[in-house]
């Protein structure tokens, strides 16, 4: 009894705790109905200049951008884009001169618009990817994501272009070596896809939302090219959604009692249109940004795909954010009006959210294995009648030890070890050269394992960041080349490719060279510069048979 | 036809040597299951096993053999990669098949350790060399009584209360303060047995040793068709090169002499069963005779 009840008083303060920081912030959260609200002026403000009297005729029409109805799909609601679809190719081949970007807004329109089987769409990623530095790259690789199948390009050449590209201070540019926000907002929203698969990804993301926070302004918003504006705040409020990030709970996004969605709503005019600058007049591209960040922030509230991966969900956002919706959403409401609650409950956090789905996420599955075997085995001891504390505090450390461990030891499928291709290092010092040989064993060995000129890997330029030793260029090359390596620790290599020291004879095993020279320490310690030539070399005397 | 342990001392240690020499030569997974399956076959058939017993073992075989691929890497069969090295199924496989040989081999000699008593250790070694047949039986004597006066010292520290047995860490701390006892009830033991084997004159002359077993006409052909099967398998092994590959790719041997190396050992390794089972046939149907 005692014990339950200290359980149930850490429980309490646990959740206090978590309640307390939650609202630690004070900044003022706008609640989803407000978000809807601000949703539906913009369409009722867009529909009313048009001259349209629903969102269905002005699809119709075809004279929607391709950002409304990208935003207009995703909302979810019912509507109907096949005759959109049509217009959109036939506006598409009357057009004279065609930009990569047009090219590429155009492919993904088409896909939004439920056509992504057109094999038009991967002719023009193929043609696009690449043409227009970044914003090329960035487009191209949401072409992939949904689904494009380029043939000189996959999600994975693109990535590392993108990543490539990333400037020192963490974030990208269209040129120079200053970042810009909205540039810098636009690649996260192509990588959020990827940031819980890919290690990579996941830092240069990581990185790029430190110089975003960074580069926030006191009321919440971002500015690009020195001027504080509506365009920047959207875009960093739909990269933020893509990642599952409520940007309103978000500490590293939350200024004084702003956030971004401060930053982005006191460019609201009071028609509902979005002015560029603050007091401004309409702006077009204001408005239209302003509209589908706010349909991918309530996609993120509602757990949803980023606002630029097309979902199979015909759902429609919750609450409702076509215009003449809110007297219905309100009438059914009225039992639960805060809908922002249950973006208060759970807190995403980038790391958090998407660890579990991609690179690693086994382990929170083998943890849960163990952690309910241990319950079973505690219930079967409780069942049978030994409840003697010491045996549950015991089952509880081993259950403990062994999460431990495997939090600990990293284990990866074949396929995502041995990656196929180097990595690409954007901290790069230089490079060195890679060779590893056997040739003392041709002609001594016939095993099949040996290959028949003695080499294993012939000479490859590998890229080096501040630090690397001889071991991680080698294990850089196992993964990206499939060589076996069997390592006791960071010092000694015992065997490569399936070749062992000591297989033949006492004096035999694998020794390396670094410009020629045998080191005197071990390959996990020596630090190689640019320029250096390593060679990883089986010798059957010592390494006397091989200077 | 007798039973095995019915059989001269000779004849049943060659027998014991060559079962377990065969597979722990040649490592090969047909060898390990033959001689895990005839000394099991044979543990059970004397009625040694208890059915906790073979838990034990079995969860002996299965650490045993998952151990091997944590540390043994070689093997082109990538399963996972731990860290920066590869989990292979080669290794999985040599683990399993190492561990059953290891197993068979325990299962062997519990049984040996049960048919040859001390005094037909004494026969056998006791002309050769008796100071080795002595160290022999007080050796395979100590076996059994550390675990009798385990058992006392436990049950006498149940009784004390110094450790009750429903939960987990009593339990270990009981068992280890008990092994610790152990330790010194051995060390001491030691002393007093020497000291008592002294004060009644051993080691003053030539000692000898009297045993009545003899060598019969059945010992001879038993003999002859254990060391014929034994040559048959490690000869064939040997000389054809019959050797099974783990690594780096798992390749077994050509299938004609090996099924001859298999055969000759299936044989070897199932004799004792085969003659267990044949007396008890032989009984029973002499008994339905009555």
């Amino acid at each position: 009894m005692k014990n339950t009840k200290i359980i149930l008083r850490a429980a309490i303060a646990a959740v206090l705790c978590a309640v307390a920081l939650a609202h630690g912030a004070q900044a003022k959260v706008y609640t989803a109905d407000e978000i809807a609200d601000a949703i539906r002026g913009i369409l009722a403000y867009e529909l009313s200049q048009n001259g349209y009297d629903s969102v269905q005729s002005w699809l119709d029409s075809g004279t929607v951008s391709e950002w409304y109805a990208i935003g207009l799909r995703q909302s979810g609601e019912k509507l109907d884009f096949s005759k959109y679809g049509e217009a959109l190719k036939e506006i598409y081949q009357m057009s004279g001169a065609r930009s990569p970007a047009l090219s590429q807004k155009y492919a993904l329109a088409l896909i939004f618009a439920g056509r992504g089987e057109d094999e038009e769409i991967s002719r023009i990623a193929g043609e696009t990817i690449g043409a227009q530095g970044i914003i090329s790259y960035i487009f191209g690789l949401h072409l992939i994501t949904n689904g494009a199948q380029p043939e000189n390009h996959n999600a994975e050449s693109v990535i590392s272009e993108i990543l490539a590209l990333q400037l020192a201070d963490g974030g990208w540019a269209l040129s120079g070596a200053a970042s810009d926000v909205d540039i810098t907002a636009m690649a996260i929203q192509a990588l959020a896809p990827y940031y819980g698969q890919n290690i990579d990804v996941k830092a240069a993301v990581d990185r790029a939302l430190g110089l975003l926070s960074e580069r926030q302004l006191e009321d919440g918003g971002f500015a690009s090219l020195g001027s504080p504006n509506a365009e920047s705040a959207a875009q960093v409020i739909v990269a933020l959604s893509s990642l599952g990030v409520d940007i309103q709970q978000d500490e590293r996004f939350v200024k004084g009692t702003n956030t971004a969605i401060d930053g982005l709503l006191k460019y609201r005019r009071h028609d509902g249109s979005f002015a560029h600058a603050e007091g401004g007049e309409y702006n077009q591209s204001a408005t239209s940004q302003a509209y589908y960040s706010l349909v991918a922030y309530l996609r993120c509230l509602g757990g949803r795909t980023p606002l630029y991966v097309l979902d199979d969900e015909d759902a429609p956002l919750s609450p409702g954010v076509l215009p003449g919706q809110e007297e219905a959403e309100k009438g059914a409401d009225t039992t639960n009006p805060d809908t922002a609650d249950i973006s208060d409950t759970d807190l995403p956090d980038a790391s958090d959210e998407h660890g579990a789905s991609g690179k690693g996420g086994y382990k929170i599955w083998v943890i849960l294995g163990i952690v309910s075997a241990a319950a079973i085995v505690i219930s079967l001891f409780w069942l049978t009648g030994r409840r003697n504390p010491k045996n549950f505090i015991f089952i509880i450390a081993l259950a403990t030890a062994a999460c431990v461990i495997v939090s600990f030891v990293e284990i990866r499928a074949p396929e995502e070890y041995y990656t196929g291709a180097p990595k690409t290092k954007e901290n790069a010092i230089g490079s060195v050269a890679l060779i590893i040989r056997c040739d003392v064993l041709v002609g001594v060995a016939t095993d099949e394992h040996i290959p028949a000129d003695g080499v294993i890997l012939p000479e490859t330029e590998f890229l080096i960041s501040e630090g690397d030793t001889v071991y991680d260029v080698l294990i850089e090359a196992a993964r990206a080349y499939g060589i076996h390596t069997d390592t006791r620790g960071t010092n000694y290599i015992a065997g490569i490719a399936n070749i062992y020291e000591l297989d033949y004879g006492d004096l035999s095993g694998w020794t390396y060279l670094v410009n020629g020279e045998s080191p005197s320490v071990g390959c996990g310690e020596y630090v190689l510069k640019s320029g250096d030539k390593i060679e990883w070399v089986y010798t059957l005397a010592l390494g006397d048979d091989i200077r | 036809m007798k039973r095995l342990e019915d059989y001269n001392p000779t004849t049943i240690f060659l027998y014991f040597l060559a079962v377990t020499v065969v597979p722990t030569v040649f490592v090969d997974p047909a060898l390990a299951a033959l001689s895990l399956s005839g000394a099991a076959a044979y543990y059970i058939l004397r009625g040694q096993g208890r059915l906790r017993d073979f838990y034990v073992y079995g969860g002996l075989l299965l650490a045993m053999a998952l151990i091997n691929p944590l540390f043994r890497h070689n093997g082109v069969t990538v399963l996972f990669v731990m860290g920066n090295n590869p989990i292979t199924l080669e290794a999985t496989i040599y683990g399993f098949v190492a561990s059953s040989m290891i197993l068979s081999v325990i299962l062997w000699f519990s049984t040996f350790s049960r048919i040859m008593t001390s005094e037909k250790l004494l026969y056998l070694f006791g002309r050769v060399s008796p100071k080795l047949a002595l160290i022999l039986s007080m050796a395979l004597r100590y076996i059994p009584l550390f675990s009798t006066q385990a058992k006392r010292v436990g049950d006498a520290q149940k009784v004390l209360g110094l450790y009750k047995e429903d939960n987990i860490i009593d339990d270990i701390r009981g068992g280890a303060r008990v092994f610790g006892v152990m330790v010194s009830w051995a060390l001491e033991n030691g002393i007093i047995t020497a000291d008592s084997m002294a004060a009644r004159g051993y080691g003053i002359g030539r000692r000898s040793s009297f045993a009545i077993y003899k060598f019969t006409r059945a010992d001879a052909a038993l003999l002859l068709m254990i060391l014929t099967l034994f040559g048959a398998a490690a000869g064939v092994s040997v000389l054809l090169g019959v050797s099974f590959t783990f690594y780096p790719a798992i390749k077994p041997p050509p299938s004609l002499p090996a099924a001859a190396v298999y055969s000759a050992y299936a044989l070897l390794s199932f004799l004792p069963a085969a003659l267990e089972v044949w007396e008890c046939v032989k009984w029973k149907y002499l008994l339905s005779k009555i």
